[in-house]
């Protein structure tokens, strides 16, 4: 009956604890997040001490007097909020030693250390589709390949160019002229042992009939003939195959823009994204001609790029682990504002009349 | 110089969209890519066609020609006095295309554009040339610090200084973008080098393989040409080396860049102590302390077996990393070009919430009677 009592409860380290009479507030520290609770406990600090993952919840309590029911609820909140993980299996010292800060960060979207191992386990065995190796695709990569993906589907036709220097990850003065999936995977395997399927090809509409590919999570990096276009393909593809996506940012023309994940049938899609944009934009431009102007050349920044590169992984982090309650980029366009360093949104809802994802949409769920 | 004769280019990086307004006038909508800051005027609509002709190769007395008509001289100047005012346009017949090699132009090109419009009062390509004779030291090789040289150097830093003392180890294959499997055991100055030199060959990488501590000799670390020493070191305490780096520094008018992105602050942006422009460290450091006088936490701390890893304790992400970087780097980067162009970021640090998707931010004041912030 009382599930909870028999088992193990650690308190995080990386929790701040802050008592005053009657209220205790906790505040994760690894990501920012502050929870308060009012409680009459004199103490609360000290019981919370003794969850240390070797002593059984029953014994904690039964020492303090405390009340089963109570106890349970209260342990229970507390794991659901990630102050307490529960203890039901102990990490290797040489797993921990290595990827300490990755399990650290785990612990705060899983509720027990079998949760952190098995986010573990969905890292690695996860294929991660990125398509196009450009500024933020080969920050993406890295990324991801230090965070614990081991199963990395790489698509680019292009060579590097001494251009893409400046604001690219991954690439040397030497590798100039050479294959980009080549560099990349080179650069991967240099970090850890990964596998990389390597397509020196590019994305159109016949791409993925072409290739046959098995993938978890694609993100699209690649803005050529233009970003709505591989959008719009790889949106249509993971749609009907069900498989969460990522819209990169920080490329040509939207050199600041943070792109969106889209989990199907879920969120927001990418049409659903571009029909509520068109409206948007159709108020502003209304009667609006642009200037036609020749040779023009679009300006780039790699510290902007990385930024766009950095919360793209961040949230392919938490779809890979299934934390997808977490997601700060579902329904929403996201802007960096370069001058304030700072974030912009506007949220887009899911359309119940979209024609991919609606509720006679061809790609319903 | 005689309106007619001047050479002006709209920037590549500027769209400019036309409203109409009446018969006679429009209204011309100025938006820089780069930034996305914009501002329109109304104009009469012969001037749309000038405007579009404005390559930086015709003067504009000839533009006029090949449009077919004439305009008023005085109307013309006041709006291309705005075009270059605002940024959105360069006047070319200032000498500026020979200011670097053809081969750092092949190299930056992209970038050269994006300083066009983050520093408006002088062409994108003298911004980049500025930049490759600043003076860089790096204190601390970490996930954060690493990152940082990596973006400096990939924008055209070439003279920089690393001092750290550890060596490099298999957990940094989780945040540091230099690491190498093959690197482990190597000390990190010398790793970091390696990859830095490996982007660029011309850059002067300066090894000091030392751990600054409360009692160190900063004139051997920071040379007197330095422009920007950057902290990126979190032990023994990031705190108390901000503090000896800010007194010494700021009688000598070096900025110092304090890094985010350590243990608690994860995706924190770090911030900016410079004579003049900010705060001093002291200010700062006691900003922080008025702030949270109220606010004591107490942490439990776990330990896995026989190790001092805390378990449960800070974690972090390579994009978590990555992140505190770019936002150092770019605000860097700009001052290192203009002071100007990060005024607004100057007084402030910020956390970047991964769950939320937004910043918060602590301003950062001068205390009364900071004997340090009267050194002017």
């Amino acid at each position: 009956m009382f599930a909870v009592l028999d088992r193990l409860y650690r308190l995080r380290s990386s929790v701040a604890l802050v008592e005053s009479p009657g209220k205790l507030e906790m505040f994760r520290t690894n990501v920012r997040e502050s929870l308060r609770i009012k409680l009459q406990y004199e103490n609360i600090i000290g019981l919370l001490a003794k969850f240390d993952g070797k002593t059984l919840a029953r014994v904690i309590l039964g020492g303090e007097g405390i009340d089963f029911v109570d106890g349970e609820e209260l342990i229970t909140f507390l794991v659901e909020n990630h102050i307490l993980i529960e203890v039901d299996c102990s990490y290797l010292p040489e797993v921990f030693g290595e990827k300490y800060r990755i399990i650290n960060l785990i612990e705060d979207y899983v509720f027990s250390t079998a949760g952190v191992i098995e986010a573990l386990e969905k890292l690695s065995t996860s294929p991660v589709l990125i398509v196009g190796l450009g500024a933020v695709g080969t920050w993406v990569a890295t990324n991801l390949a230090q965070s614990g993906v081991a199963t990395f589907i790489l698509v680019d036709d292009d060579i590097v160019d001494i251009s893409n220097l400046h604001r690219q990850d991954g690439f040397f003065q030497d590798d100039v002229g050479a294959k980009k999936v080549d560099v990349i995977e080179r650069r991967l395997q240099e970090i850890l042992k990964c596998n990389v399927i390597k397509i020196c090809d590019r994305l159109d509409e016949g791409f993925f009939v072409r290739h046959g590919l098995d993938f978890c999570l694609a993100i699209n990096c690649a803005d050529y003939p233009s970003v709505d276009h591989t959008t719009e393909l790889i949106g249509e593809y993971c749609m009907q195959k069900k498989i969460p996506h990522l819209i990169g940012g920080g490329y040509n023309l939207h050199l600041s823009l943070i792109g969106q994940s889209v989990l199907p049938g879920q969120s927001a899609c990418v049409r659903c994204f571009r029909r509520a944009l068109e409206k948007i934009n159709q108020a502003d431009l209304e009667g609006v001609k642009k200037l036609n102007r020749l040779n023009r050349k679009i300006g780039s920044f790699g510290p902007v790029c990385a930024v766009s590169a950095s919360l793209t992984s961040s949230e392919a982090f938490k779809i890979l682990i299934g934390a997808f309650s977490r997601l700060a980029t579902l329904n929403r366009r996201v802007e960096f504002r370069i001058r304030t360093a700072d974030f912009a949104f506007t949220e887009i809802e899911k359309n119940d009349n979209c024609e991919w994802c609606g509720s006679s949409g061809k790609y319903v769920c | 110089m005689k309106i007619l004769s001047k050479i002006i280019k709209i920037k590549d990086s500027v769209d400019v969209y036309q409203i109409p307004v009446d018969e006679h006038s429009e209204k011309l909508q100025f938006y820089k890519i780069n930034t996305r800051e914009r501002s329109s005027i109304r104009v009469a609509k012969e001037f749309s066609l000038i405007l579009s002709k404005l390559d930086g190769k015709l003067s504009l007395g000839e533009v006029l020609e090949h449009c077919g008509f004439t305009v008023d001289e005085t109307e013309l100047s006041e709006i291309v006095e705005y075009l270059l005012e605002h940024g959105y346009a360069i006047s070319t017949d200032s000498d500026f295309t020979e200011t670097i090699s053809m081969n750092d132009m092949e190299r930056y090109t992209r970038q050269i554009n994006y300083f066009d419009d983050l520093v408006v009062t002088r062409p994108g390509v003298d911004s980049q040339r500025i930049l490759a004779n600043k003076s860089v030291v790096l204190i601390g090789c970490g996930a954060v610090g690493g990152a940082i040289a990596t973006h400096l150097v990939r924008g055209g830093v070439t003279d920089i200084a690393l001092v750290d003392y550890k060596k490099v180890r298999v957990s940094d294959a989780q945040r540091h973008l230099y690491y190498r499997a093959d690197e482990v055991g190597n000390l990190k100055t010398e790793a970091l080098a390696r990859y830095l030199r490996q982007i660029n060959s011309a850059c002067n990488v300066r090894i000091v393989n030392a751990k600054l501590l409360p009692n160190s000799d900063l004139d051997e670390l920071i040379e007197a040409k330095a422009d920007i020493v950057i902290n990126s070191a979190d032990e023994p305490y990031i705190g108390h080396i901000t503090l000896k780096l800010g007194r010494y520094l700021w009688p000598r008018h070096i900025a110092l860049y304090v890094a985010g992105g350590f243990d608690a602050h994860a995706m924190s942006t770090g911030e900016f102590i410079v004579n003049g422009l900010t705060p001093c460290a002291d200010c700062c450091s006691n900003t922080f302390r008025v702030a949270l006088k109220d606010w004591t936490p107490t942490y439990i701390p776990s330990y896995q077996q026989k190790s001092d890893l805390l378990i449960g304790g800070a974690g972090g992400l390579a994009s978590q990393a990555l992140f505190s970087a770019s936002v150092g780097a770019m605000n860097i980067i700009s001052y290192l070009i203009d002071d100007k162009a990060v005024s607004e970021n100057l007084h402030r640090r910020g956390e970047y919430l991964i769950d939320r998707g937004q910043m918060t931010w602590i301003e950062l004041s001068t205390q009364e009677g900071c004997d340090v912030c009267s050194i002017r």
